[in-house]
């Protein structure tokens, strides 16, 4: 797909703009150098988007170029015509010091001749030679900003120099400048405006009008209101998102709750029962685990382990262990006997065995202590 | 002298310092309840999935508990506790022929709706009656430790003749449950 390639130069440097199907698709600007070596230069920085170009509409600037409608002339064929005029140059322009390159066409509303300046002209020219297939077209700017316009006035700023261009019926009616330098003449009067200027560019294939932009890049005051009003609501939303976060994760966190409760109160007196059932049983454990053996049998088989000549005189038991008095032929026989018994570890004597007169026999009292063993 | 713009440019700074100051406050609070109630919100649904393991675990233990409640002296109060031990060992003491001289009776506090009751039992019997009480003490429907014992024959020297009367302190514990079962 073909692309167009319009270029604005002046003193202030030169402004490139690639545009394809009436939009401008890349653009590069250099300013401060020579008119050759920023040519060269925007259209080096354009890059790849001009390898499809074929046509390059160069726009002089004001400072660098005359505009005026040429009356009087014959009715000529267009290449006639434009022989004519450059041929016949220094009768319609004041020349410039190093010559001028003179163009004319015809628009609907007469003949419109165009003066450059030849060594611009020639440098645009050189700097642009070799660089690209291209078919170099220069138009003036005052001409260019006439076929966008049509009736008004624009103020064009170039360097030090400010022109008021003012239009009518699509064509150039007086450029005015209010640069003491530049005075061209009755028409050129000086008139410096603060306005915003225009800077053209390009006239896309099949479009019948030129691409301005205004410069500087002002921007409406009901864009800079729709911008600040959407920043602030991005600023609300940047602040409220994460309250709104919070919130909702909160309700969620609430519903879930609210779903559980009731499942989470049973499961609370299950753990209470719980608590309590295991609380009673282990009093009930530690009750049974300091309760002694069972005294019948402990009774039954220290009875039976006794020898046959002896008598209980008294017995005392408790958790720490037994302690016996007994009356026999022979105390250690007695001793023996406990020893012998299962349900009772280490018996000893407690005391002294002391002979006893009981019914005319003699027998021996003798106290003993022993343990439980643990079994029966 | 504050100029206008100057004015509406200041109160415009303070608004926004405003708005984002409390926005962090806001926010700062919010997430703080959002954690605790996310906190609290897992702890509920831990205690929840565990509650078929705690049925589990209720019905065994009050399965073990089913059996051993039955051997308690159930009462709605200690001294009524106290007063249906006393009458059990004095039934026990009663059928076994076993001449009572004193019975003491005395209860610790009340922890998780069981009390410790302790017996104290002084009395009189024969051989007989000395193991017929320990029988029914120890093997009866009721839960019973015996923590000591005292017998002593104070004539051993008398005639065969003369009845048996053998001297007997015992010292039992039992425990009462108080109020309604876990």
């Amino acid at each position: 797909m073909t692309v167009t390639i319009g270029m604005s130069i002046d003193r202030t440097g030169a402004w490139a703009v690639v545009s394809r199907h009436a939009r401008v698709i890349a653009e590069a600007r250099v300013e401060g150098s020579s008119p050759a070596e920023s040519a060269a230069v925007a259209l080096e920085r354009l890059g790849m988007t001009t390898r499809r170009a074929r046509a390059l509409h160069v726009a002089i600037g004001p400072g660098w170029s005359r505009t005026k409608v040429l009356t009087g002339l014959p009715a000529l064929r267009a290449g006639d015509l434009e022989q004519l005029v450059r041929e016949n140059g220094s009768r319609f322009f004041i020349m410039p010091v190093g010559g001028g390159h003179i163009a004319a066409r015809s628009t609907r509303n007469g003949t419109v001749g165009e003066c450059f300046d030849a060594s611009v002209v020639a440098a645009v020219s050189q700097g642009l030679h070799g660089r690209l297939p291209l078919d170099i077209r220069f138009v003036s700017c005052a001409s260019a900003l006439a076929a966008l316009v049509g009736d008004g006035t624009v103020t064009y700023t170039e360097s030090d120099a400010t022109y008021e261009m003012v239009f009518a019926g699509g064509r150039v009616a007086a450029v005015r400048t209010s640069h003491p330098d530049q005075a061209r003449g009755a028409d050129d009067r000086p008139r410096a405006r603060d306005a915003a200027v225009g800077s053209i560019l390009v006239k896309p294939a099949d479009h019948p009008y030129w691409i301005v932009r205004a410069r500087p890049a002002q921007v409406s005051r009901r864009r800079a209101r729709v911008a600040a009003a959407l920043a602030c609501a991005a600023g609300v939303i940047a602040l409220a998102s994460p309250l709104a976060a919070s919130w909702s994760q909160n309700r969620l966190s609430g519903m879930e709750r609210r779903s559980i409760e009731r499942a989470y109160r049973t499961a609370r007196g299950m753990i209470s029962s719980l608590n309590a059932v295991s609380a009673s049983l282990e009093v009930i454990a530690r009750f049974e685990r300091h309760t002694p053996p069972p005294t019948l049998p402990l009774l039954a088989s220290l009875t039976r382990a006794l020898p046959a000549d002896a008598s209980l005189v008294a017995l005392s038991a408790d958790s720490a262990g037994l302690s016996v008095v007994t009356l026999s032929d022979r105390a250690v026989d007695v001793l023996a006997a406990l020893d012998s018994c299962g349900a009772i570890v280490e018996p000893r004597l407690a005391g002294p065995i002391r002979p006893e007169l009981v019914g005319g026999f003699t027998l021996e009292r003798a106290s003993f202590t022993a343990r439980w063993s643990g079994r029966p | 002298m504050i100029r206008a713009r100057e004015r509406a440019f200041m109160l415009t700074g303070g608004v926004v310092v405003l708005l984002v100051a409390g926005s962090h406050i806001l926010r700062a609070r919010g997430a703080g309840a959002s954690d605790d109630m996310g906190a609290d919100l897992a702890r509920m649904r831990g205690v929840v999935a565990s509650i078929p393991m705690l049925r589990d675990s209720l019905r065994d233990r009050r399965r073990v508990w089913s059996g051993v409640s039955g051997r308690l002296f159930a009462h709605h109060s200690v001294n009524g506790a106290m007063a249906d031990a006393s009458r059990y060992i004095a039934t026990a003491a009663r059928l076994s022929s076993v001449e009572v001289r004193s019975l003491d009776v005395v209860a610790d506090s009340v922890r998780h709706g069981v009390v410790m009751i302790t017996l104290s039992l002084t009395a009189t019997a024969d051989i007989r009656g000395v193991v017929g009480l320990l029988s029914r003490v120890e093997r009866g429907d009721h839960l019973f430790g015996i923590r000591s014992i005292g017998i002593a024959q104070p004539s051993i020297a008398q005639p065969g003749s003369m009845a048996e009367a053998l001297s007997v302190q015992l010292k039992a514990q039992t425990v009462g449950l108080i109020g309604n079962a876990p």
